[in-house]
């Protein structure tokens, strides 16, 4: 007899929805870090927009970056 | 077996008068020199397989009777038998059936219990063969046990048997051998014999009347009587009548003595195949058959002992389907290939339906379309009206993904036998595939209904509920197929789909888990129990529900295995980056989204691509 393989979950846009959710309570934990850092007034070195390697909230960024510097990142800077 | 031609016997010197009129003559050695004439007559044309001339012969010996008579029921058997040896089996029914008739009516004849018994098995056998299933049930009295002769009553007939003299009695036993055959046998165990065969042919009529619950009590209750009426047992088996539970149960009722336990296990090793996870019987013995076979042992018979005879049937062409089909069921599809391919070369038209369903099916798993082409010719060309030729030809279209075509010869298969359930199994597949759902279920409930023991129509329906997703309805049917094939490791996969999409990370890691720890033991005989290719979806399953769970190093451990398994697939990549952006590491993420996107482009990988560019560039800024 010919058998149905096993059913396979497939990555689909409704995923999407999970990077979204990571994404909204990283940002929610960050900005209560910052009010936090602001109320113990503690200089902030780091900008709101930028994260670094040891950020332990690396997708907490709202903000769409300048379409040059995106061109430029992906190779397309032809200037 | 070539018959020994006999004696002739002298020639008596008077003159034959007429065959009509010589037992009115009392000319006793006149009518014994005829009547042993004419035995020896059928017996050699018999032996020569001239079937013409045996009923020529048995036409003048029935004359040579009265209607009233003892031996006339014995030499109407005789002819009836030539006649269906002839495949005549309307002529044969109508004199059988005439005769029975005449003796219901008048009552005047000495035929006893067991002769009519006898006549009426042959014409019901006639019966079938004319697909005449209503009347050959009426021969055989209906759905009535009572109709099947007693203990009592065949107490009588042995008697009654007995009377006659020891030289009549040869003389039957050398023309007719399946009447009262040889002098080894007890009577009591020919009358069992015949129950047994009143059985199963009851069991074929309801089996084609497709009252299959009826069909399944007449097949057990023949075995019951004679487990050697393998006829019986292949229909139970061949036909999915029983689940494994159920097949295991009736060989205990069986009762074998000592001497035949290889009969035992070669009736083993033909049950259902998938439970190999608690070791029963049959499963260890196929075991050990897999590994004589890998050894390639010529000498098998050395070291055998009372306790495993079915190792001299090893290179039987059953027993290698056997083990072809144990592979098959196993994923293990390119060792069942190899199996049924030397089977096929070996023994060109050997039509065992399983070892031609596992053939064309092992073909179409390994994509084997070349292959899968010639073979359907071959069939065609042997058995135009076999519908697992069709099968075969309907597989190949649908392996090419010529759906039209598929669809026609699906068509066609099940038009030749609307009783063949895996023919319906894969029109349900063709139509699933399709997303016809409506004609999926159609098909997968025709073939559910057909084969009652088997669970893969169950869980197709559940895994097409599935895909529609209608999960309460879905669990429903793939729990109904657990309680009959506890050990498939696709059940508890489906399984786990659902308990996926209802949210239950934790729980269907559990159900994967299990899938691959009964496919990785069904594995060990074969590939030191290595998972095989066709786990890989449910490889890529766990690795999803780590990634929900957010165990990220855990999700990226499966989909890398996955990854191994199924190597440039490009859901893998994506799922891989995926999980690699969720985790914040953006640059693996971007390289693996381009990996993926240089296999395929789909609109998921490039939104994410996307979102991690922009969430990268600020970085790097």
């Amino acid at each position: 007899m010919i058998t149905k393989k096993p059913t396979r979950i497939e990555i689909t846009l409704d995923d999407l929805e999970e990077y979204q959710k990571l994404k909204d309570e990283q940002t929610t934990l960050k900005k209560k870090q910052q009010n936090r850092n602001n109320n113990t007034n503690t200089p902030s070195n780091s900008s709101s927009n930028t994260t670094t390697d040891q950020s332990p909230y690396p997708l907490a960024n709202s903000v769409k970056p300048p379409k040059q510097t995106s061109e430029k990142r992906i190779g397309y800077d032809f200037d | 077996m070539m018959a020994t031609i006999a004696t002739p016997t002298p020639i008596p010197p008077t003159p034959i008068l007429g065959a009509g009129n010589i037992h009115k003559s009392n000319n006793d050695q006149q009518f014994l020199y005829l009547e042993s004439r004419l035995t020896d007559n059928i017996k050699n044309a018999l032996s020569m397989q001239s079937f013409t001339t045996a009923i020529y012969f048995a036409d003048k010996l029935l004359t040579l009777y009265p209607l009233s008579s003892k031996k006339y029921a014995d030499q109407l058997f005789l002819l009836c038998s030539s006649l269906y040896l002839d495949k005549q089996f309307q002529r044969a029914s109508f004199l059988l059936t005439k005769y029975l008739n005449s003796i219901d009516k008048s009552g005047q004849t000495k035929c006893n219990q067991y002769q009519r018994l006898t006549l009426k098995h042959l014409a019901a056998k006639c019966k079938i063969e004319t697909n005449e299933y209503d009347q050959c049930l009426q021969i055989l009295g209906g759905d009535n046990d009572q109709n099947i002769i007693n203990d009592d009553e065949q107490d009588d007939d042995i008697d009654d048997i007995d009377d006659s003299t020891d030289d009549d009695q040869q003389q039957q036993d050398n023309v007719i051998p399946f009447l009262m055959t040889d002098n080894n046998k007890s009577r009591l165990d020919n009358i069992k014999i015949l129950r047994s065969n009143i059985c199963m042919i009851r069991g074929k009529c309801f089996e084609s009347m497709d009252n299959f619950k009826k069909a399944r009590y007449w097949y057990i209750q023949s075995l019951l009587l004679d487990y050697n009426c393998y006829e019986s047992f292949e229909s139970l088996s061949r036909n999915h009548l029983l689940n494994y539970s159920e097949e295991l149960e009736l060989i205990d009722r069986l009762n074998f003595k000592a001497q035949d336990q290889w009969l035992k296990d070669l009736y083993l090793i033909s049950l259902k195949k998938y439970d190999s996870v608690n070791q029963n019987s049959n499963t260890k013995i196929l075991d050990t058959l897999i590994q004589l076979n890998n050894e390639n042992i010529d000498d098998n018979n050395s070291n055998n002992n009372d306790n495993d005879n079915y190792k001299y049937f090893l290179s039987s062409n059953d027993v290698q389907t056997c083990i072809a089909e144990y592979n098959f069921y196993h994923h293990q599809f390119s060792d069942a290939y190899s199996i049924t391919k030397k089977i096929l070369k070996q023994d060109n038209y050997y039509n065992n339906q399983i070892c031609l369903m596992v053939h064309i099916s092992s073909m179409f798993e390994l994509q084997k379309t070349n292959e899968l082409y010639y073979t359907c010719n071959q069939l065609i060309e042997n058995f135009t009206q076999s519908p697992i030729s069709w099968y075969g030809v309907a597989s190949y279209y649908q392996l090419i993904q010529n759906y039209e075509l598929s669809l026609k010869f699906f068509t066609k298969s099940t038009s030749i036998d609307s009783r063949i359930g895996p023919s319906w199994l894969a029109f349900g597949h063709h139509f699933a595939n399709k997303g016809e759902h409506d004609q999926a279920m159609a098909a997968y409930r025709t073939s559910s209904r057909l084969l009652t023991g088997c669970h893969l129509p169950l869980l197709c329906i559940g895994m097409e509920l599935i895909r529609v997703h209608n999960l309460s309805l879905a669990s429903q049917y793939l729990l109904q197929a657990k309680d009959i094939c506890e050990y498939d490791p696709i059940i508890y996969n489906e399984l786990g789909i659902i308990e996926y999409k209802n949210g239950k990370y934790q729980e269907a890691i559990v159900l994967f888990q299990k899938a691959l720890d009964i496919s990785t033991f069904n594995n060990q005989s074969s590939n030191g129990g290595e998972i095989s290719e066709s786990w890989e979806p449910t490889i890529y399953n766990v690795a999803h529900c780590y990634r929900k769970l957010r165990q990220f190093n855990q999700a990226l451990k499966y989909y890398n295995m996955s990854l191994s398994l199924s190597p440039n697939n490009p859901s893998v990549f994506t799922a891989i980056g995926f999980t690699h952006h969720l985790e914040g590491k953006l640059d693996d993420a971007i390289d693996i989204y381009h990996q993926s996107l240089s296999l395929r482009d789909d609109t998921f990988t490039n939104v994410l691509l996307q979102k991690a560019l922009s969430l990268s560039i600020l970085e790097y800024d």
